[in-house]
C-alpha cells in the first residue's frame, strides 16, 4: 500500500468514526436532553435512562476513537487544533464527563434529591455535548482563521455565527432523533408524546433553517464549506448538500406529520451533512479559512510509513469487528423497554 | 509558569484517574472467576457475589472512564509537542488501544450494567469475560506506550524533526520494559482489589445483615488468598523489574539508592535536585515497605482464617487496611514517573520540551476547574460506593435462563 492511499484511507475512516459516532449520539444525547420535557414520572424517565444506557458508552468510544486517530495518523493537527480550542476542548471534557457519571449513577442513588440534581446534569450535560461537537465540526469544516504565521484569533473565535448555528443544527437535529428513539425503543405512550412535543415546540422546523445558515457560512471571512479541492475538481459532488437539504426538508415534513420516520430522517440528514463537510474540506482536517495554503493537510502532517501501516490493516480488521458485535448488540436488547422495568 | 501547571495538571489528573482504575482491572478479574464458579458449578451464591462485586466495579468503572478521556484531551492540549513527538510510537499504540479495548469493555459493560439480570447464564459469563479482557488489553496498550517512554526502542529520533520515528513495531510491542510495568501493575490492581474484597466482606461481617455473613466468609476467603498469591508473585516480578532498569534507565537506579552525585548527564544535574530525588527514593521505600506487609497479612489471614471470621479486631483491621495498598500503587508509579526525570521520552526528549505553548490564564482556568470537578467527583464516589457496600447482597431476583 502506497502512503498517499493509505493516508487518504484514514481520512475516509476519520470520517466514517465521527458520522458513526454523531449519528449514534444524536439520539443518546437527544433522549436524554428531552428526558425532564416528556416524562411524567420516574418511571417513564427510567425507560428512557435503561434505553439509551445501555448503549451511551459504547458509542462515546467513537468520538475517543475519531480523537485518537487524528493523534496518531496526524499528530501535528491533533497538538495544534486541541491547544488552539484549549477552552472548549475542556467544556467538551466537562460535559462528557457530566453524562457519563449521570448515566451510570442515577439508578444507584437513593435520594430523590441526588437523582433529581443528577437528571439535570445528565439532560445539561447531553445537550452541551452535542451542541459543542457541533460547533466544532463545522468549524472544522469552514476552517478556522489561520495565516502564515498561524492563528490570527483565540480560540473562542469558534463561537461565531455560523459556528453556532452548526451547534444548533446538531441540537435540533438530536432532539429529533432522540424524539424517535424513544418513540422506538419504550413502551407505552412515551414515545407519541415524544413526538407530539418536538412538533408543538416548533423544533422539526428549525432543521433546514440552521442547515442553511450553515451552509451560508454567514462568517467573518468568505468561508464557504464548498470551496474545497474536490467540489471545484467535482461539481457533481453538489448533490450532496443538495441531498441534505432535502433530506433536512423531508425530516421537517415527517416531523411536522409527527411521523415515527423523522427518526431514519434525522440520521439520514446528519449524515449527508457530515459527509458533504469532509469531502468538502479534504484533504485538510485543520482548514484555514483565510488561505487553504495556510492549512494543514492530512499530507503535512502524516506520520512515517510504518505507523501508518499499522495503523491502517489494525482499522481494516478491527473496525468491521466493532461495528459487528455493536449491531448484535442492538438486535439483542432491541425490546422495548418496560414501563417500572427494574 | 505554563510548565510548572501543565505538570501538576496532568500529574494530578493521571493520579486521580489511578485511584479507580486498579480496582476495577483487579475487581472484573475476580469477577469472573465467581461468574465462571456459577456457571460451571452452578451454585447461586457466585451469583449473589458477582452482582454485588460487580455494583462495586461499576461505580468505580464510570468514574476511571470518565477521568481517562481527561487524559487523551489533555495531550492534545497541554503536551502538543510530545504528542507531535511521539504520533509514530504513542499513536498506534492509542488508536489500538481505543478500537481493541476501549470498544470491547464499553460496549459490553452497557449490557453489564442495565441487563445482567435479564440475560442467561452464558452470556453472563461471556459478558464479564469481554469486560476483563478489554481493560487488560486496555492496560496493556498505554503501558506499552510508557515502557516506550521509559526505554525507547523500537524507533529511532530523528533530530531535524524532534520526533521519534518507528522502525520496528515488533520491538517496540515486545519492549521488555513494558512488559515488567504490565505484569507489576496488574499484580498490583489485583493485591488492591483483593484487599478491598477482604475488607468490604469485613464489614459485613461485623455489621451486615445475618443472612448475608456466610457469603462474605466466602468471598473474605477468597480474597485473602489473592492477597496472598499475589503478593508473593509481587517481589519477583519488581525485582525483574529493578534488574532491568538498572542497564535501561541508571538515573533512576541512583534516585532509588540515594547517590545521584554519580551521575554526570548534565540535563540531569541541571534539572533534578536532592529533594526531588529523594521523594523517589523515599517512595520506594514506602512502596517496597508495603509489599512485604502485604505477604504477611495474606499469609496470616489464610492460616489463620477461622480465627478471622470470629475476631471482630482482626475484622476492624482490615477496614482500616484498605488505604494501603493504594499508597503502594501510588508510591510505584512516583518511582516510576519521577524516576524517568527529566526526560520525557528518556535519553531523548525533555520535559519542558513537550509543554504546549498556551496562554497560562487557560491554564489556569482547566487545572482550577478540573480540581473542582475532580473533588466533586471524589465525593460522589465515596459516598455511592459506601453506599452500596452496606446495602448488602441482593437477594431476590434470579438468573433469568433461556
Amino acid at each position: 500500500m502506497s502512503s498517499e492511499f493509505m493516508t487518504n484511507m484514514i481520512y475516509i475512516i476519520i470520517s466514517l468514526s465521527w458520522t458513526v459516532y454523531i449519528v449514534q449520539e444524536l439520539f443518546i444525547s437527544g433522549s436524554a436532553a428531552l428526558n425532564m420535557a416528556i416524562s411524567k414520572d420516574e418511571g417513564e424517565r427510567k425507560q428512557i435512562q435503561i434505553s439509551t444506557g445501555i448503549h451511551w458508552d459504547g458509542i462515546e468510544v467513537w468520538l475517543i476513537a475519531s480523537l485518537t486517530l487524528t493523534f496518531a495518523a496526524f499528530p501535528l493537527i491533533f497538538g495544534e487544533t486541541l491547544t488552539y480550542l484549549y477552552i472548549p476542548f475542556f467544556l467538551l471534557l466537562y460535559a462528557l464527563i457530566g453524562r457519563g457519571v449521570a448515566i451510570e449513577v442515577i439508578y444507584k442513588l437513593d435520594s430523590k434529591k441526588w437523582v433529581k440534581a443528577m437528571v439535570i446534569m445528565w439532560t445539561v450535560s447531553s445537550s452541551l455535548i452535542v451542541f459543542i461537537v457541533g460547533i466544532y465540526l463545522t468549524n472544522l469544516f469552514l476552517g478556522y482563521p489561520r495565516d502564515a504565521e498561524g492563528f490570527t484569533q483565540s480560540g473562542f473565535a469558534i463561537f461565531n455565527v455560523t459556528g453556532i448555528s452548526g451547534g444548533l443544527f446538531f441540537l435540533t437535529s438530536a432532539l429529533i432523533a432522540g424524539a424517535g428513539w424513544i418513540n422506538l425503543t419504550t413502551e407505552g405512550e412515551l414515545g407519541k408524546r415524544a413526538l407530539t412535543h418536538i412538533r408543538k415546540f416548533g423544533v422539526v422546523y428549525m432543521l433546514p433553517v440552521f442547515l442553511c445558515l450553515v451552509f451560508m457560512g454567514f462568517n467573518n471571512t468568505d468561508a464557504s464549506m464548498f470551496i474545497g479541492k474536490l467540489y471545484t475538481k467535482l461539481p457533481f459532488l453538489f448533490i450532496l448538500p443538495a441531498f441534505t437539504f432535502i433530506s433536512a426538508v423531508v425530516t421537517m415534513y415527517l416531523g411536522h406529520k409527527e411521523h415515527p420516520k423523522m427518526f431514519v430522517g434525522s440520521l439520514v440528514t446528519m449524515a449527508l451533512f457530515l459527509v458533504t463537510g469532509f469531502v468538502g474540506t479534504y484533504p485538510y482536517l485543520l482548514a484555514s479559512n483565510i488561505d487553504a495554503e495556510y492549512g494543514i493537510s492530512i499530507f503535512d502532517a502524516v506520520v512515517t510509513t510504518k505507523p501508518l501501516t499499522i495503523i491502517t490493516i489494525s482499522l481494516f480488521i478491527f473496525i468491521p469487528l466493532v461495528l459487528g458485535y455493536q449491531t448484535w448488540k442492538y438486535f439483542r436488547f432491541k425490546d422495548r423497554v418496560k414501563y417500572n422495568d427494574q | 509558569m505554563v510548565g510548572v501547571l501543565s505538570r501538576l495538571q496532568f500529574a494530578l489528573t493521571i493520579a486521580f484517574h489511578f485511584i479507580f482504575v486498579p480496582l476495577t482491572v483487579g475487581l472484573i478479574l475476580i469477577i469472573v472467576v465467581f461468574e465462571a464458579k456459577y456457571y460451571f458449578k452452578g451454585d447461586d451464591k457466585f451469583r449473589k457475589l458477582s452482582n454485588y462485586f460487580s455494583d462495586i466495579f461499576l461505580i468505580n468503572y464510570a468514574f476511571g472512564i470518565v477521568t481517562g478521556i481527561a487524559m487523551t484531551i489533555q495531550f492534545g492540549t497541554n503536551w502538543a509537542p510530545w504528542s507531535v513527538a511521539m504520533g509514530d510510537v504513542f499513536g498506534s499504540a492509542l488508536i489500538l488501544e481505543a478500537i481493541i479495548a476501549f470498544f470491547l469493555e464499553s460496549t459490553f459493560t452497557g449490557i453489564w450494567l442495565f441487563r445482567r439480570h435479564k440475560i442467561s447464564k452464558g452470556l453472563r459469563l461471556f459478558t464479564v469475560s469481554m469486560i476483563a479482557l478489554g481493560t487488560t488489553l486496555s492496560a496493556l496498550w498505554i503501558i506499552t506506550a510508557n515502557g516506550f517512554m521509559q526505554h525507547p526502542v523500537g524507533a529511532t529520533w530523528n533530530e531535524a524533526l524532534q520526533k521519534m520515528e518507528l522502525q520496528s513495531f515488533a520491538k517496540m510491542v515486545f519492549n521488555p520494559s513494558a512488559w515488567l510495568i504490565l505484569v507489576h501493575n496488574h499484580l498490583s490492581a489485583i493485591i488492591l482489589s483483593g484487599f478491598v474484597v477482604v475488607a468490604i466482606s469485613s464489614w459485613h461481617l461485623l455489621k451486615g445483615k445475618e443472612e448475608d455473613k456466610e457469603l462474605f466468609k466466602t468471598s473474605a476467603k477468597f480474597g485473602a488468598w489473592v492477597v496472598l498469591i499475589t503478593s508473593i508473585l509481587i517481589p519477583i516480578s519488581g525485582n525483574m523489574s529493578l534488574d532491568f532498569i538498572g542497564t535501561a534507565q541508571p538515573t533512576k537506579v541512583a534516585m532509588i539508592q540515594g547517590n545521584i552525585e554519580t551521575v554526570t548527564d548534565p540535563l540531569f544535574i541541571e534539572e533534578v535536585s536532592q529533594g526531588f530525588a529523594n521523594v523517589v527514593r523515599g517512595a520506594y521505600h514506602v512502596m517496597i515497605t508495603l509489599g512485604t506487609l502485604f505477604i504477611l497479612f495474606g499469609l496470616y489471614t489464610v492460616i489463620f482464617f477461622k480465627k478471622y471470621t470470629v475476631s471482630k479486631t482482626l475484622q476492624k483491621y482490615y477496614i482500616w487496611l484498605v488505604p494501603l495498598p493504594y499508597i503502594a500503587i501510588l508510591a510505584g508509579w512516583m518511582v516510576t514517573e519521577m524516576g524517568r526525570q527529566p526526560y520525557i521520552i528518556y535519553d531523548y526528549m525533555l520535559v519542558r520540551d513537550g509543554i504546549s505553548d498556551v496562554p497560562v490564564q487557560q491554564v489556569w482556568f482547566s487545572i482550577i476547574s478540573i480540581m473542582a470537578f475532580y473533588a466533586v467527583l471524589f465525593v460522589m464516589d465515596y459516598v455511592l460506593t459506601m453506599t452500596r457496600i452496606k446495602k448488602g447482597i441482593d437477594h431476590v431476583g434470579g438468573a433469568h435462563n433461556e
